[in-house]
């Protein structure tokens, strides 16, 4: 590290975040290795190292002999000054190797506001940004990510996308391009042999037209032997799959400071709005036994005080009251807590939150999302009030006084009256805590309901859906909030909707807003998901340079036979699946939780992939 | 009983704060194995005490903090123990045990000893010169941020001591500081002062502190060590 960069790091706001040198980081001698990857993520250190997808695939290549795994997070504003102001180029934490040195660079797409991020850090790295700029000699640039199966919007930028789970496939393509590197083949021959790689989708080998109207007419192949569908891959044998132990420990505070244990990936609800469930099937659990020795090791080489078991949906792990009371007995003479976040509320279960107990309590979180049992039967979110009032007045009674609620604006069919619904239900909360005896009940009763603005999302039953416009969006805010004016323990928070709308763009939006990323980048958007950075009037200035609309792509209803940006992934989930989930949904009707019995979701055709379905 | 034990952090990790750094030997200790102290209430945590903050930017080269112990161990023992858990950057050097009668470690610190190194090159040639100058002004006014809010300070009461040392191609500024109520003098803020006396604009520098000083017999200020007791 030269003296400038020192200086710099005594200049910008927590320069921890640009050091590395974390205990268990891998610094492994950069040029013994034959593949370079430099790991990005598009958002400042304390959140990259709260993502477990990181900790997992950067474990999985730094096992191989051959390949160097680094870490690169994006910089914070103060510090992308500096880097500016002094052409300094972006450098992975372990080594401080510039980007553009690596073999690959690899983005996880958590997020669409995180686009922006992700050319910056191509910029600052010294990549060609556009896929086509990129010369033999250039690095390859992939991602993978939740945002990875829609990535047309984003696609023009990337040599290939890893769709579904990341595991194996991280590893086939790394494999692929050394091979590739080695026996010198050009950039054109390695993308076409990325591409018989299980859930690799190149799309600079797809051509899309579209129609008069401005909407999709088709996605497909224009090189030989490319399939005209990519579908996503799958890792089968979950119980077996890598689980990181020794990962790099910050030595900052970072947004989760604790051990992340996966105890189950996929969700069988089906809640109609939720992406993270639709492309995650199938539901597969890890074993307990399995689960209790991870844990016991994790503690012992990281020290941390606190481990958080992970999964969509982890009232539904099979044995969460076992799983919990044994972690909780193993890890009681360690003084290490549980927490035990993504609780149904149908599903709650007094002894499971005991457990949680050792730890001063904390409030809990919920999300009924909508405030009637109608709207909550269309977006198929099981929950019944009867359960809300149990599991509150569970809680209040024991020593629990703060509870957040989350609902979501803009569902479809969403009228007045459903909305009216979420100050009843603030109220109908506030009852299960007065019933509770004054000296049983602990004093200062705080619950907290926020409404965030629905989004649209790909491989959804509601993928066509439009979103509210922002007017609409502020009318029903308003009248939500009026209504929470007599609730004195209750408040209610919304944010500003412009955020979401670019985000609803991005999310079921096509190729052609490659040109609108690219002029927003270029006329300073960064750091987009972060509040004090959002530029709106930048992003409409944006649309508007390239003659595209906010409205076309955000607030447009899609015909049901419309051609989608995504029709040429298969996630597992058949549009017909979709189709008729969005009818049900329309016609106010449930689907059941797929574990009491199949619902036909497109997954039984793929043989070995869903053990539910057989 | 307590564990006063001497450590280092190296130079790569001078921008960890104090808090980053308590957190870090903290889940250090719980890997360690060593037989620790937990606080009481719904939320132990361990028990650990530092002699004072290390500021962001200041290598330590010898630092002291307290660890209560529940059980008797070794001085050798424990310094393995905690070095084999920590990460490289932070080293055991070595370790004195203490009765618990011992009083706050923070209680004993009556200052600090400093040397900044400066590149030659980055100050005028006349600096070493002036430095004489510069240092023997009755009152050096510079603003100075603490707790209380920023106000402008006469810095040099803070200091008991300082000379400049010319090397080949380096500057070597030492400070002695002494220990106040709203804590030390940060020696970054004099070297900014004797950079605003020559009348250039801040240069890059590396601050070391090279020794914690404790009161011994009769007043005198000593490295902390000798005035500990080496009989628990």
């Amino acid at each position: 590290m030269n003296k400038e960069y020192e200086q710099i790091l005594l200049q910008v706001e927590k320069p921890v975040r640009y050091i590395g040198g974390e205990l268990y980081a891998e610094v492994k001698p950069f040029d013994e290795a034959e593949l370079h990857f430099a790991f990005c993520f598009p958002d400042i250190y304390e959140v990259a190292m709260s993502y477990l997808g990181m900790k997992i695939l950067y474990g999985i290549l730094n096992e191989q002999s051959w390949a160097v795994c680094e870490r690169v997070c994006m910089p914070w504003k103060d510090m992308l000054a500096k880097m500016k102001e002094r052409n300094l180029p972006l450098c992975s934490l372990e080594s401080q190797t510039p980007l553009n040195r690596f073999d690959v660079i690899g983005f996880t797409l958590q997020y669409e506001m995180s686009y922006t991020n992700v050319l910056t850090m191509l910029s600052l790295g010294g990549v060609p940004l556009w896929q086509r700029d990129r010369a033999d000699e250039d690095p390859f640039v992939v991602c993978g990510g939740p945002c990875a199966f829609a990535p047309e919007p984003i696609a023009d930028f990337m040599d290939a996308v890893m769709i579904g789970d990341g595991e194996e496939t991280i590893l086939q393509l790394s494999s692929c391009i050394r091979s590739g590197r080695r026996e010198g083949l050009s950039r054109k021959e390695i993308l076409r042999n990325l591409a018989k790689i299980p859930g690799v989708y190149i799309p600079s080998f797809y051509q899309c037209t579209y129609h008069e109207d401005g909407t999709l007419s088709s996605t497909l192949p224009i090189e030989d032997g490319i399939p005209r569908k990519v579908l996503r891959a799958f890792v089968t044998d979950f119980e077996n799959a890598y689980v990181p132990i020794k990962t790099p420990i910050p030595y900052m505070q970072v947004i989760f400071d604790r051990i992340t244990l996966e105890i189950m990936r996929g969700c069988t609800r089906g809640c109609r709005f939720c992406q993270a469930g639709m492309q995650y099937r199938p539901v597969r659990e890890r074993s307990m036994e399995k689960l209790v020795d991870i844990a016991k090791r994790s503690v012992q080489a990281t020290g941390y005080e606190e481990i958080s078991l992970s999964s969509l949906s982890s009232s539904d792990y099979s044995c969460i009251e076992q799983l919990a009371g044994r972690l909780s007995e193993e890890l009681k003479e360690d003084r290490v807590s549980l927490s035990l976040p993504s609780l149904r509320v149908d599903k709650f279960v007094q002894d499971t939150l005991t457990h949680t107990q050792k730890v001063k309590k904390s409030s809990l979180t919920f999300a009924p999302e909508a405030g009637t049992q109608r709207l909550r039967d269309v977006i198929n979110k099981n929950v019944t009030e009867e359960d809300l009032v149990n599991t509150l007045t569970n809680a209040f009674g024991n020593g629990w006084n703060a509870v957040k609620l989350y609902f979501m604006t803009g569902l479809p069919t969403e009228t007045d009256e459903d909305l009216a619904g979420i100050a009843a239900l603030a109220r109908t909360a506030a009852g299960c805590y007065y019933h509770i005896p004054k000296g049983q009940r602990v004093k200062g009763l705080k619950i907290t309901c926020s409404a965030s603005v629905f989004v649209p999302k790909p491989f959804t039953p509601f993928q066509w859906c439009a979103q509210d416009r922002p007017e609409e969006v502020l009318r029903k805010q308003h009248y939500v909030k009026d209504l929470f004016k007599p609730l004195g323990s209750a408040v209610f928070h919304y944010h500003e909707s412009s955020l979401s709308e670019i985000e609803a763009c991005f999310a079921v939006g096509d190729r052609r807003l490659s040109k609108v990323l690219y002029r927003a980048w270029e006329k300073g958007c960064c750091l987009d998901g972060w509040t004090e950075m959002f530029r709106y009037d930048l992003w409409q200035e944006a649309f508007e340079e390239c003659g595209m609309s906010i409205d076309f792509y955000a607030h447009r209803k899609r015909e049901l036979n419309e051609v989608l940006p995504w029709d040429h992934i298969d996630s597992g989930i058949s549009k017909e699946f979709l189709k008729h989930e969005y009818e049900k949904a329309l016609a106010g009707k449930t689907t059941k939780d797929c574990r009491e019995g199949c619902n036909g979701c497109g997954l039984q055709r793929l043989k070995g992939v869903c053990s539910q379905c057989e | 009983m307590r564990m006063i034990v001497a450590f280092t952090k190296a130079r790569e990790i001078r921008y960890i704060g104090h808090l980053d750094l308590m957190r870090t030997v903290q889940r250090a200790l719980r890997r360690s194995g060593l037989p620790l102290k937990f606080s009481n209430g719904f939320n132990p945590h361990i028990l650990l005490s530092f002699a004072v903050p290390l500021s962001v930017g200041v290598v330590g080269l010898n630092e002291w903090m307290d660890v209560p112990l529940s059980e008797a161990i070794e001085s050798e023992v424990f310094a393995e123990k905690l070095n084999a858990a920590l990460p490289r950057s932070i080293r055991v050097t070595h370790c004195i045990p203490q009765g618990d009668k011992l009083p706050p470690l923070m209680s004993l610190v009556a200052g600090a000893e400093y040397h900044i190194d400066i590149d030659r090159e980055d100050l005028p040639k006349d600096a070493p010169l002036r430095y004489a100058a510069f240092a023997g002004q009755d009152e050096i006014m510079t603003i100075r941020k603490t707790k209380s809010g920023e106000r402008l300070t006469n810095i040099k009461k803070f200091v008991l001591g300082s000379e400049l040392l010319e090397e080949r191609d380096r500057l070597v500024i030492k400070l002695s500081i002494s220990n106040e109520k709203d804590g030390m003098l940060k020696p970054s803020l004099w070297f900014h002062a004797f950079c605003e006396f020559l009348g250039i604009g801040d240069v890059p520098f590396l601050a070391y502190r090279d020794c914690i000083l404790g009161c011994g017999q009769g007043g005198k200020l000593m490295p902390l060590e000798k005035t500990l007791r080496t009989k628990p």
